[in-house]
């Protein structure tokens, strides 16, 4: 009983010690954190996490809360980052490098690199004096005053800290993106968004007779036939060697009707756009999804390598407005 | 010199070598700050638990700060106590000490320690403060030792400087941090209301509490005096400081065998701390006499345990 007593004891001091770690916070953080959070929704690119040790699974940790609230982000091992994992970085991101004490020699080694590139660089640390700190754009101070873990074996209330930092960054930037349900379902639509978004198209695609299709020299009325049945708003035009040529969709038939009334007879290449976008087999669903919000698109035709029509994906089946289909014998984890 | 934060890390709570006339030991006060400077970040001298502060007058003050500040030229930033036994008697060593260092024309960091509740009431703190800092050219750091106010002859009603009253004196730019001893729950009440000035560091002044929890400005060692590259060792580990072998294999363990080493010696030292340190430093040729200023009691099972004890360890 009074050992147990004195375990207890010592858990509740450790619980202390890190609550105050992070209640200091509070007082602390200050205009520099809306400057982190307005470089960010400026950013065209993503937030890249990076970090040594516990640090680095913080940053893995935000980085998952950042994108499963609306914040493409992702991990970069300092490590990995000298031997060729920097490529990943473009001067559009914006880099998050935590370090409680700002020495880590990985990330001091990685930091000119970025700077040249010219990406925006964060730091998180707890010492404002310290290399990371300095050659930051940004300094958000993490700092605890007190580690809980005797000996500094293990850091403790500096890992806490940084991770609720991480946390109020991701919940401030859902809010200013005004994330809501829709998007949050969008984002989870089976609550396991990376397991998704992380398949790769080929995985996922509507193929052989799902796709909407018809040949050059059809009608218009026959074309209507097909997305009709296929009930994706949507017909793709191939020649006889099933390579794509064009696409016509439920808009481009409403406008042809506008503009020249009696469209029925007319061959389907009066009609269809003749560029549509399209994205590979061996890409995953994120990209998917990316290149049809950016061209505002909701079907995505799936080429190889000679514009040979193989598939077909759209926006509600990848991201819920459906329930999400695989292919094959796949599952989702 | 008053923007610069105060440092991080190891502050040795130096002992005051004194001769058996009850002088500054010169010889061994050199022979004592080389051994512990390569590890220390700051010195404290004349501090009230190991340097013997409340039994040294002014006049000693004066030679150990005059003598120490040769010895270490400006290496590492001098903690001083300044605390006498009243609010005038503290500012009239202050301006001495203060003078002595413009003779010298001293360029190292100094800062005054000063435990105010050893002289004053938490009422009107804030108002002596204004007054003690106003002509101070060297930063202040506040000392709070609840043991040390229970000590006094005629303790005030309070041994703890009210954490109101530390918020105030938050205020002050040129107080810098404060050195803690107490309970946890203290430590957070202080930390919180401190956290308007992330510049000023807490650090702690028990030993105990720091290999256990430690906080991450640093920790005022008795046990440094005897055994100053383990705690600066450890002292580093514990702060995530830069350390050239942090990254080799067994780093961890080694300094996990060294805090329970610490925590050994320390079993040793802590009833008398000062007399069987001595003692120890002494016993190894570094101070030429284990003279303290006031009788005590000598312990000799812990002055045979301690010979024991740096006969099996490397400890310097």
């Amino acid at each position: 009983m009074k050992k147990g007593s004195r375990l207890l004891k010592q858990a509740r001091e450790v619980l202390q010690i890190e609550a105050q770690g992070i209640l200091d916070l509070i007082e602390r953080i200050g205009p520099e954190f809306e400057h982190a959070v307005e470089m960010i929704l400026n950013s065209k690119g993503r937030v890249i996490l990076t970090g040594m040790g516990k640090s680095g699974m913080v940053c893995r940790k935000i980085t998952a809360t950042l994108n499963s609230t609306g914040t493409p982000s992702v991990f970069l091992h300092p490590a990995e980052a000298v031997h060729g994992d920097l490529g990943v970085v473009t001067a559009d991101d914006i880099v998050i490098a935590i370090s409680n004490s700002g020495y880590t020699k990985e990330l001091t080694t990685i930091l000119p690199t970025l700077k040249t590139l010219g990406t925006k660089v964060i730091v998180f640390s707890g010492d404002s004096e310290s290399p990371l700190a300095k050659e930051s754009h940004l300094f958000i101070d993490v700092g605890v005053e007190r580690e809980a873990c005797p000996l500094g074996l293990a850091p403790t209330t500096s890992t806490t800290a940084a991770l609720a930092m991480g946390d109020a960054l991701a919940v401030v930037l859902v809010n200013r993106r005004n994330f809501n349900r829709k998007d949050f379902k969008r984002f989870h639509p089976g609550g396991s968004l990376g397991g998704r978004l992380s398949l790769r198209i080929k995985e996922v695609m509507l193929t052989g007779e799902q796709i909407p299709v018809v040949f050059k020299g059809q009608t218009v009325e026959e074309t209507i036939f097909e997305i009709d049945r296929k009930k994706l708003g949507a017909s793709l035009v191939v020649d006889d060697s099933l390579i794509l040529r064009g696409i016509v969709t439920d808009g481009d038939i409403r406008r042809s009707l506008l503009k020249l009334r009696d469209i029925m007879g007319l061959k389907v290449e009066k009609i269809m756009s003749t560029s549509p976008k399209t994205i590979d087999e061996e890409k995953n669903v994120a990209e998917a999804v990316d290149l049809m919000e950016h061209n505002a698109i909701t079907v995505l035709p799936i080429v190889d390598k000679v514009q040979r029509v193989t598939g077909i994906v759209h926006l509600h089946g990848l991201l819920g407005g459906k329930e999400f289909r695989l292919n094959g014998s796949q599952k989702i984890a | 010199m008053g923007a610069k934060k105060s440092p991080k890390g190891l502050i040795v709570d130096l002992i005051t070598p004194l001769n058996h006339k009850g002088d500054i030991d010169i010889e061994g006060l050199d022979s004592l700050l080389k051994n512990v400077l390569p590890y220390a970040d700051a010195i404290l001298l004349a501090g009230p638990q190991m340097g013997e502060g409340r039994g040294l007058d002014l006049k000693l003050k004066i030679e150990l700060l005059e003598k120490a500040t040769g010895i270490i030229q400006g290496k590492v930033p001098i903690f001083f106590w300044i605390s006498e036994d009243s609010p005038e008697g503290t500012e009239e060593a202050l301006a001495l000490l203060e003078d002595l260092l413009d003779s010298r024309n001293y360029k190292g960091m100094i800062f005054w320690l000063d435990s105010p509740l050893s002289y004053h009431s938490n009422r009107g703190l804030y108002d002596h403060y204004q007054d003690l800092t106003l002509n101070a050219r060297h930063p202040f750091v506040l000392y709070n030792d609840p043991g040390l106010i229970k000590r006094l002859e005629r303790p005030f009603k309070r041994s703890n400087i009210r954490t109101n009253i530390l918020k105030e004196l938050s205020k002050l730019e040129k107080i810098k941090a404060l050195i803690f001893r107490g309970s946890l729950t203290r430590a957070n009440n202080y930390q919180k209301a401190l956290s308007m000035r992330p510049d000023f560091r807490v650090y702690d002044g028990d030993e105990a509490g720091f290999l256990e929890h430690p906080s991450l400005s640093g920790i005022l060692s008795m046990g440094a005096n005897i055994a100053p590259r383990i705690w600066g060792k450890v002292t580093r580990a514990s702060l995530g400081m830069p350390e050239q072998d942090r990254e080799k294999p067994g780093y961890l363990s080694q300094i996990w065998e060294m805090g329970k080493l610490l925590k050994d010696l320390m079993q040793i030292y802590n009833r008398n701390p000062v007399w069987i340190i001595k003692q120890a430093l002494f016993d190894l040729k570094i101070i030429g006499s284990p003279a303290c200023t006031t009788v005590t009691e000598p312990l000799k099972e812990k002055k045979v345990l301690l010979a024991e004890f740096v006969s099996r360890h490397t400890i310097d």
